[in-house]
């Protein structure tokens, strides 16, 4: 169901970032090309983050994400898997090798994508088949699978 | 029984608990009603039992309520145990 809210793009692959502020405006870049957000969103995200690390989410995930007024003006979301994993500050949840980027106009609009993304993460087989995914197609494919299901 | 479930913003991570919980509550066929905010507003909005991350968590002991705090969100086990030992020692205390 998550691929339905995916364009071309919005996933990326064993990248490469130095540190977390970089993995963080790497997620951000799909959404920034098609102004899904504007750049205060991004920083918003670091902001955010920089608080307190409670966006790292499970053992190895960073959920980005800010409030819609900081600079949503759609609907998106973007999965970036990071090689090598970085760390990202979290006590018990570092290091991150899986950066998902949300971006909502409101406080509704994103409930169906968070459902997906919900039932895709909790799907230990799942989740694994995307991360080890080396292309596109592969995460795509992983992706689809969990709709049959 | 109130839960209410805290992340910093309000839209994500709580969001997703709360979608967690409500399917755990009808798996243990418990009655509650679970509702999400930001931690801003989570003092105003005074609940039985208080959900977050553990970033969160810390901020959310003091508001009088039973805290449960989860290291691993997708984790349905510990999220699953540790519900339902906030929720005995609710009706513990009832």
């Amino acid at each position: 169901m998550l691929e339905q809210f995916l364009e071309k793009g919005d996933i990326l692959l064993g990248e490469k970032c130095k540190d977390w502020e970089e993995a963080i405006s790497r997620g951000c870049e799909p959404l920034l090309a098609r102004q899904i957000i504007v750049p205060s969103y991004r920083d918003a995200i670091m902001e955010n983050h920089r608080s307190m690390p409670y966006m790292v989410i499970a053992p190895g995930i960073m959920l980005a994400h800010a409030r819609p007024e900081c600079g949503a003006r759609g609907l998106g979301i973007t999965l970036m898997t990071l090689s090598p994993p970085i760390p990202f500050g979290s006590e018990t949840n570092d290091p991150v090798s899986f950066v998902i980027t949300l971006a909502t106009p409101d406080d509704k609009s994103h409930v169906k994508m968070l459902e997906a993304l919900t039932d895709f993460l909790m799907d230990d087989d799942l989740r694994e088949k995307f991360l080890a995914a080396r292309t596109e197609e592969e995460a795509l494919a992983a992706l689809a699978s969990a709709s049959d299901k | 029984m109130k839960i209410l479930v805290c992340c910093g913003s309000g839209l994500g991570s709580s969001f997703m608990m709360e979608m967690n919980i409500k399917k755990a509550l009808k798996e243990m066929g418990v009655e509650g009603e679970v509702s999400h905010c930001d931690l801003s507003s989570a003092a105003g909005n005074k609940s039985d039992i208080y959900v977050g991350t553990r970033d969160i968590a810390s901020e959310l002991t003091g508001l009088g309520g039973i805290v449960v705090s989860l290291n691993n969100m997708i984790d349905k086990k510990e999220m699953k145990d540790k519900l339902a030992a906030a929720i005995e020692e609710f009706k513990a205390k009832a």
